[in-house]
């Protein structure tokens, strides 16, 4: 076909025109009803989500989304440190019944799901009780949830059993209606009764686990497999625009029930963070999310003030920012006149793990303690990491409580000495005689392999060789599940902020395929730990984890390192930012100020 | 033997091919200098296998200490404060035996195949041609990157990746001029003479194209040098740091916080290296490609 250049001409310019009118017309900058400019949030996403079902989901990336469009029944308190569970849809804590198990749960009222095509005239029901134990019931679905059921097992009355049902059924036969949980009891439509199996301090951490967020059955039975792509939850936002790999667009739920919280340290006041008290939240109309996987162009981004919030990487805080006489870390003056810097502790764990069924090191004490004695991990804290992190004495990171800051404990530091004595006493005077020892790592990344070098550095100076292999995670964690390895370079990140999260890592019966990978078996320890797995926290339960702790220390099936101090960068404009590691991405608390443009 | 050299042209009448050859790669100055580039190359790495280079891994000074006037420091310190001159020496020996070993595996599987495929032709012909057209489908560092993931990581599997991988040129080259060769007189004369083929290919056709076995393997060894550093900086190459892939991995977060000594330093090693190659590379083609006449 031939096109005459009369015709190009007349499609070249529409397709101008067509275009510039693209160009002008910004929707971000639309003006709403009551002529005020829309409040936009612009963040990122570092990865794309597996899946929008919460539970189905285990990853960071759809956790992003999935807590900011769904609710769960507890949250954490934004503000409060230590961390601390508050109600979520429900509008108190759960009450205690006189049996000492049973707890009452009774939701808000008035509290609706976003409109949506699953619902009658398309408009978002109210929530109910019935939709809580659904939820609850899915969750422990062995054909929905393969992945984060562990969180809840052995808690609930009757809830394995149902599991093991599902399982036994499989996804077309099982009918939640037809199975029962002995402990899950509707009371009416508005309050519902869960009954434990035993007396637990850790009960309700599940409950706010964004897995388990509230999910209409409706949804569920009209999207199928796509319910993955398609959540309706009773969030503070939805999705306006959905893609995976590209932008996805949050914006406001006008009908959100929750308010900003109105208790806070006087630290939080002067930093302005109650500013908002009380208010109705979410105070952002937008949130826009594009995915940018490489931290550079995100950083980029940043300086240039397209995005609101960056983490900082180990490049960028050498770049901009500083410890200052007192040791408090602050941004350059160049960077400060421009953003606000924030830190805050991580809940988490770093380690090099033994593998306590290598014949080498597995059946070493002494070995291993030369390893504990070898090295510097303050030295490493600030020479690999800016000095960005606090060397753990227990394995809880200092957040928590029931970490070294309730308990009196001093761990390994270096002391080329004794590692070259406990070497000796191995059976390795110098080194002699000792084979080169292999330390797995997750990554191959230059951060990895300096790590690495470090590493190979401090144990050289006493006679240790080592060399590592540096693997995908994917490869790492299929290596370390087949218990082939001599030590890995492991880590552990809160599921919820409590001890036992952390010194159920070395209880015999979890070990490989368990969370206990150094296969440590320690008929003590052990019982320690069952003794303090469901204590309230107090004196009582830290004497039992610094017994623990005293295990760890002489045993040594890992070798503690350090939890990290998380940085980032906000622009001047964003307010009520306060690092949250249980709340990862606060988009409901976040509002903007005037000063400062971010352009879109 | 009488010489008779004429000035106007430079041509020895008489002479042999390989004395030809050597004098005209060695006539040019250029030439002479990136061949002792190269002849120093090889020594510090002969230097580096008898164990008389300096230890990289040793502490000469503090973190990211600028180049300054001593020798160890001369340009600068990494982030462990060992010394960046130490580094690169280790990294030239990784970077010249890595050229080496995958020229050594690549220029004899090309030269083989292509000779076999260009003198017996029909279905071997077709069949190394098959073979080559699949292996050069797939995409060359993704192919490498997925043959490293398979044999593990280190020196020797990288090599043997790229050395099984970077024959194809080559092989095609030589098939190209088996193909023209088997049906010259002096072939057809051997033949007549009642020669065997492995022995036409061996002692007759093979002493008339090895010429452009040399210059790809010049070439080869340059290739595979750069291909090291990227698959290192992909995080697939040599990960213990004494590669210049390593270090170059390395420099580009250091480089944002101005701390450029260590890409510099290594960036003008592999750049002398690399030119030098080039020269030499294109030398060898004037001096020992027929068709070149003086």
């Amino acid at each position: 076909m031939v096109i005459s250049r009369k015709w190009l001409t007349i499609l070249a310019t529409t397709a101008l025109v067509s275009g510039l009118g693209g160009c002008t017309k910004n929707k971000d900058s639309e003006t709403k009803a009551d002529g005020s400019k829309p409040k936009i949030f612009n963040y990122l996403r570092t990865a794309a989500h597996k899946s929008l079902d919460p539970a189905k989901q285990f990853d960071a990336a759809s956790a992003q989304i999935v807590s900011n469009v769904y609710d769960t029944l507890l949250q954490y308190d934004y503000l409060a440190r230590p961390y601390k569970l508050v109600p979520g849809l429900v509008e108190k804590m759960p009450e205690k019944q006189k049996d000492g198990l049973t707890y009452i749960f009774t939701l808000r009222k008035g509290v609706v799901f976003h409109d949506d095509e699953c619902f009658k005239d398309k408009k978002g029901r109210e929530l109910t009780s019935d939709d809580a134990i659904y939820t609850i019931k899915r969750f422990a679905d062995a054909n929905v949830n393969v992945k984060s059921y562990m969180l809840i097992a052995g808690f609930v009355e009757g809830l394995d059993a149902f599991r093991e049902q599902t399982k036994k059924l499989g996804i077309k036969k099982t009918d939640y209606t037809k199975l029962d949980v002995t402990g899950l009891r509707k009371i009416d439509n508005y309050s519902f009764s869960v009954k434990f199996n035993r007396e637990n301090p850790l009960a309700f951490f599940p409950f706010a686990f964004s897995g388990m967020s509230i999910v209409p059955k409706e949804a569920v039975e009209k999207y199928g497999d796509d319910f993955a792509k398609n959540p309706v939850g009773t969030g503070p936002f939805y999705i306006k625009e959905y893609s995976r790999r590209g932008k996805m667009i949050l914006a406001k739920n006008t009908k959100y029930f929750g308010t900003y919280p109105s208790e806070g340290s006087a630290e939080d006041k002067a930093a302005g963070l109650l500013a908002d008290s009380g208010k109705k939240i979410p105070f952002l109309d937008e949130v826009h999310l594009p995915l940018i996987e490489e931290p550079q162009p995100a950083m980029l981004k940043f300086l240039k003030g397209e995005i609101h919030w960056i983490g900082m990487n180990k490049d960028d805080f050498s770049r901009m920012a500083e410890k200052d006489k007192a040791g408090k870390f602050i941004l350059n003056a160049e960077y400060a006149k421009k953003f606000n810097m924030y830190t805050e502790p991580g809940l988490y764990a770093g380690f090099l793990r033994f593998n306590l069924n290598n014949q080498l090191v597995g059946k070493n004490k002494a070995l291993r303690q030369a390893f504990a004695y070898a090295l510097n991990t303050g030295k490493w804290i600030e020479l690999m990491r800016n000095g960005r992190g606090k060397a753990l004495k227990t394995i809880v990171p200092h957040p928590i409580a029931g970490s070294e800051n309730d308990i009196d404990f001093e761990y390994y530091t270096q002391n080329i000495e004794m590692a070259k004595k406990k070497l000796a006493e191995a059976g390795y005077p110098g080194g002699k005689g000792l084979p080169v020892i292999t330390i797995d790592y997750r990554s191959s990344n230059k951060d990895t392999r300096q790590d690495f070098e470090f590493v190979r550095n401090e144990l050289a100076a006493v006679g240790i060789k080592v060399k590592a292999n540096f693997q995908t995670f994917s490869a790492f964690l299929k290596r370390v599940e087949s218990g082939n390895f001599q030590i890995i370079d492991a880590a552990w990140g809160a599921d919820f902020p409590d001890g036992e999260n952390f010194y159920q890592l070395l209880y015999g019966p979890n070990k490989i395929p368990g969370p206990n990978s150094s296969n440590f078996a320690n008929k003590k320890y052990d019982e320690l730990y069952e003794k303090s797995r469901f204590m309230e926290n107090g004196q009582e339960r830290f004497k039992l984890f610094k017994e623990m702790s005293e295990i760890v220390k002489e045993e040594v099936p890992l070798i503690l390192r350090y939890n990290y101090l998380g940085f980032g960068l906000m622009q001047k404009n964003v307010r009520n930012l306060k690092r949250n590691m249980m709340v990862e991405d606060p988009y409901k608390y976040l509002n903007l100020g005037p000063e400062g443009k971010v352009s879109h | 033997m009488q010489k008779v050299q004429t000035k106007k042209t430079n041509v020895i009448f008489g002479e042999s091919i390989g004395k030809k050859a050597f004098r005209k790669l060695t006539s040019k100055t250029s030439t002479n200098v990136c061949l002792t580039i190269i002849a120093i190359y090889v020594l510090i790495t002969i230097l580096g296998y008898v164990g008389l280079l300096p230890d990289f891994q040793t502490r000469v000074g503090g973190s990211y200490e600028p180049p300054s006037l001593t020798i160890a420091k001369i340009l600068g310190t990494d982030i462990f404060g060992r010394s960046i001159l130490y580094k690169i020496l280790t990294g030239t020996k990784t970077a010249i035996t890595i050229g080496l070993l995958v020229t050594a595996i690549s220029v004899p599987i090309g030269v083989g195949l292509g000779a076999i495929a260009g003198y017996y032709g029909g279905k071997l012909d077709g069949a190394i041609t098959w073979f080559y057209s699949v292996i050069i489908s797939v995409p060359y560092i993704l192919l490498i990157m997925a043959i490293s993931w398979v044999m593990g990581k280190g020196m020797f599997s990288i090599c043997f990746a790229m050395g099984i991988t970077s024959w194809i040129g080559l092989c095609r080259l030589i098939r190209g001029e088996f193909m023209k060769h088997k049906n010259r007189e002096y072939v057809m004369a051997i033949k007549l003479m009642g020669a065997k083929s492995p022995l036409i290919i061996y002692k007759h056709i093979l002493p008339n194209v090895i010429h452009l076995a040399i210059i790809s393997a010049s070439l080869s060894t340059l290739s595979a040098i750069k291909s090291e550093v990227i698959l290192t900086y992909l995080g697939v190459g040599i990960q213990d740091g004494s590669s210049w892939g390593t270090m170059i991995s390395d420099a580009t977060g250091e480089l944002s916080t101005g701390i450029w000594w260590p890409l510099v330093g290594v960036t003008i090693a592999m750049f002398v290296l690399m030119y030098a190659l080039n020269i030499v590379g294109d030398a060898l083609r004037d001096a020992l490609d027929p068709k070149i006449v003086d």
